[in-house]
């Protein structure tokens, strides 16, 4: 039986069937040239004659324990980081997609459990979170018919109602370009098309995604963000991240919590694979909308074709690559904050949160103004030689950008920045301060005046 | 043979018209009148797929990232490409690459 993970079986044993005691080998060098998983038919946890449906870390499974396990998992993820806080409103990101759908049916039923709790409390001191639902619509980029996107969004709503979610925000990606502007999409396309790689422009797009929600999340009151990001969609950006030169960066992007953000970001899926989240939802019959997705031509679709390949060989590489991740070290902002919880901290869970009394409590490094990654040596050096002598803002945007954006995202031609940084959002430029530049002449205009460096008074 | 195949994930994109369920019946291979998942597939490629075999298909096999359920229950307990089929079987597949 090949190897799996450690945690899978919660702790509370498996069974005679447990590869993590069991398995030898030889016993996976014959199962792995058979080509398949040699699994019992009997469920590993529950035993007793009731078969087995599905395959989590090796072990066969009945369909209440397979479903068991994930929601053990996602629990575990939420209350051992303390994800969510008693008075949090919670804005989860719906994609469609099976993930995303198993992360919208288990907050549901944390909360309606919570809810249980707090009828029967007779102090009932402590509310129970709240939960909303955002889907950004990127139809604007797709080429479907206009009847097929507006049933793929009638069914994404439907999927939040059928859930008992009463807000939902069903946010067009182009929103986030029409603060200043009416023509959101003239300009949000514009951008795009500035774009020459097919890898940038995804990633693109998946930085305005997050901005998207970070605006939904702020407009609306919520508290949290939280993703359907899974261990098999971390794995792929592991790998692509340290193709793309961002390995300073990938800390940031793998842990459980993220705070760089105004609204921050979490992530209870990240102990669980893509292919057991698709199973439960046909398990369960979990609707899932993929309608709307596009096809994907860089290097992230070639990543996940490669990882789905090395799984074939081994189920438990996903994990493998995840933990490999968590070896390097997370930055501050991926710790809370205690401040706002120490009503609600068990004492076992300080250490992950940071220390106030510290100065690593807040994070005084530079973000990426496109993709929010935090700057490395060089790219700080650079800004800091660039803000002593920029002399339009463009200058100062350019080197508010990381190395990987500046050579993926921004268009090839360097006279094409200002262009393209014009038609950014306000809410990314904004942050950037140009005071210093828009005070000062451009030196060409005054060069004739200067003294040189060795001119004698 | 009877059977209901599912195509999901975005692999029903793959067949005719795009649907997803299929009312099919497979001829049996060999002489003992059964039918394996590796019979089937060979049988989909052949009938159902229409372009980009090389998304659902890998070899003798389906394409890593794709999920096959036999009745409900991942093929990996059932046998795998060996698992023999019954009358009126229902088989689910469902391409995982898409994430979400």
């Amino acid at each position: 039986m090949a190897a799996g993970s450690a945690a899978s079986c919660g702790g509370t044993g498996c069974g005679s069937h447990c590869s993590s005691s069991s398995s030898t080998a030889a016993e996976d060098a014959t199962a792995e040239s058979l080509g398949r998983l040699s699994v019992s038919r009997e469920c590993g946890k529950c035993g007793g004659g009731v078969g087995a449906v599905a395959v989590a870390g090796g072990v066969g499974l009945c369909g209440e324990c397979f479903r068991a396990h994930l929601f053990g998992k996602f629990k575990l993820a939420v209350t051992s980081n303390a994800m969510v806080r008693p008075t949090d409103s919670v804005l989860l990101a719906f994609s469609g997609g099976p993930a995303s759908r198993v992360a919208l049916q288990f907050i549901h039923e944390m909360r309606s459990k919570a809810i249980e709790s707090w009828d029967a409390s007779n102090s009932q001191a402590l509310p129970v979170f709240g939960v909303a639902v955002a889907f950004v619509d990127e139809s604007v980029l797709c080429s479907k018919p206009k009847q097929e996107i507006d049933m793929a969004i009638e069914d994404i709503k439907s999927i939040g109602f059928s859930v008992g979610i009463k807000a939902m925000h069903i946010t067009p990606l182009e929103d986030v370009f029409s603060m200043a502007s009416k023509d959101g999409e003239g300009r949000l396309r514009e951008a795009v098309d500035m774009i020459d790689d097919d890898t940038g422009r995804e990633d693109f797009l998946q930085c305005l995604r997050m901005l998207a929600l970070q605006k939904i999340a702020l407009e609306n009151g919520y508290t949290k963000i939280m993703l359907g990001s899974c261990a098999s969609a971390i794995a792929c950006h592991v790998l692509s991240a340290t193709v793309k030169g961002q390995g300073y960066s990938l800390p940031a992007d793998v842990q459980y919590v993220d705070t760089r953000w105004e609204i921050p970001v979490v992530i209870p899926l990240r102990d669980c694979l893509a292919r057991e989240l698709s199973l439960l939802c046909e398990l369960d019959s979990l609707k899932t909308q993929q309608h709307l997705d596009r096809p994907s031509n860089g290097i992230n679709s070639l990543v996940a074709s490669f990882v789905e390949r090395l799984r074939e060989e081994n189920p438990s590489r996903e994990h493998t690559i995840v933990r490999t991740a968590q070896k390097l070290k997370p930055f501050s902002f991926n710790k809370f904050s205690a401040d706002g919880y120490h009503d609600f901290l068990p004492s076992r869970l300080r250490p992950k949160f940071q220390n106030v009394d510290n100065d690593e409590s807040t994070f005084s490094g530079i973000l990426c103004l496109i993709c929010g990654s935090p700057f490395n040596e060089s790219e700080l050096r650079n800004l800091e030689s660039t803000k002593h002598k920029a002399q339009k803002k463009t200058d100062l945007y350019t080197a508010h950008c990381c190395q990987s954006c500046c050579f993926q995202i921004l268009p090839s031609g360097g006279n094409l920045y200002e262009h393209f940084f014009s038609l950014l959002p306000e809410f990314w430029t904004g942050r950037v301060d140009t005071v210093s530049v828009s005070h000062s002449l451009p030196r060409d205009q005054i060069e004739e005046y200067l003294l040189e460096d060795n001119d004698d008074s | 043979m009877h059977l209901t195949l599912e195509f999901g994930g975005g692999l029903e994109l793959l067949l005719e018209k795009s649907t997803k369920v299929h009312k099919v019946d497979v001829p049996p291979k060999d002489g003992e009148g059964k039918v394996t998942v590796s019979g089937l597939l060979s049988w989909v490629k052949s009938n159902l797929i229409k372009e980009r075999p090389e998304m659902f298909l890998k070899g003798d096999s389906v394409r890593p990232g794709v999920l096959v359920l036999i009745n409900d229950c991942d093929w990996e307990i059932c046998g795998g490409l060996d698992a023999e089929l019954e009358e009126k079987d229902v088989v689910i597949f469902i391409s995982t690459l898409h994430g979400g």
